[in-house]
């Protein structure tokens, strides 16, 4: 009868245990406030832009992408952008320049209680 | 019989409760990450190492988890003991190994699996100093 207490318990003591440790695993990754607003301005002569894609870390170590290629900036235009507010890390992009095309990425920090200005030079 | 019941009481307390309570307390005051279910609010800036910070809630967790187990069972055979020690460690690693093969939310990482088997040998060892396993009905 003892021991059929015991492993009752140990059995809610475990659920319980397996509960908390679920709930506590899910860390929240959107930053306060939840939407942030940014401007990506080209301020290139020459070049397009597009293919804009950012890359964000996810809880510790991980990392992943949010891909905005839908966009174009042309030579001296500027796009504003609302985004979920992530961990960015790096802004990637593709300069479409006279004869050439190639992607290039920066590093960026986007400011979640004011309009970040991010500006892009492809020449 | 009151004594025995306090006694009991302030072993659940101190080791099962307070450190449940303190791991979630890091989470809640101390990290800028933190479970959903916590929500948000202020960060309390402590200089106290990142590691400690990340990975002490997983010591606590395995902590409460493997003292509750031996607070229920009080097993005074060795293979007993450690059956209960073993299982709390593979409750434990089950987690991380869990969100290793990304089947459940939450990051891998290895220096939880560590922290969390320092957990259950600390619980261990003030089980064994304290001779709670003495504490007959």
């Amino acid at each position: 009868m003892k021991t059929t207490i015991k492993t009752l318990t140990s059995i809610v003591a475990l659920a319980f245990f397996l509960l908390i440790g679920w709930a506590t695993s899910y860390e929240d990754d959107l930053l306060y406030p939840y939407y942030v607003e940014f401007m990506v301005k080209n301020q290139s002569d020459s070049c397009s832009i597009s293919g804009i894609g950012l890359t964000y870390r996810v809880r510790r170590d991980n990392i992943d992408s949010l891909n905005l290629s839908g966009y174009e900036i042309l030579p001296g235009d500027s796009l504003t952008l609302e985004s979920e507010a992530l961990n960015y890390q790096k802004l990637h992009y593709t300069c479409h320049c006279p004869g050439q095309v190639f992607s290039e990425s920066i590093s960026v920090k986007i400011d979640t209680f004011s309009v970040s200005e991010i500006v892009l030079d492809c020449d | 019989m009151p004594r025995l019941f306090l006694n009991r009481l302030m072993r659940w307390t101190l080791m099962v409760l307070l450190p449940l309570l303190t791991g979630a307390g890091i989470y809640r005051f101390l990290r800028s990450k933190r479970p959903a279910i916590l929500g948000d609010g202020p960060v309390v800036e402590l200089p106290l190492p990142t590691l400690l910070l990340q990975s002490s809630p997983s010591l606590l967790w395995s902590f409460a988890l493997c003292s509750a187990l031996l607070l229920i069972w009080r097993p005074s055979a060795k293979w007993a003991v450690w059956a209960i020690v073993g299982g709390a460690v593979g409750v434990s690693l089950l987690f991380e190994v869990w969100q290793a093969a990304d089947f459940g939310i939450g990051t891998f990482d290895w220096k939880d699996c560590l922290f969390s088997v320092a957990g259950c040998l600390l619980s261990l060892l003030i089980f064994q100093k304290f001779k709670f396993h003495e504490d007959h009905d």
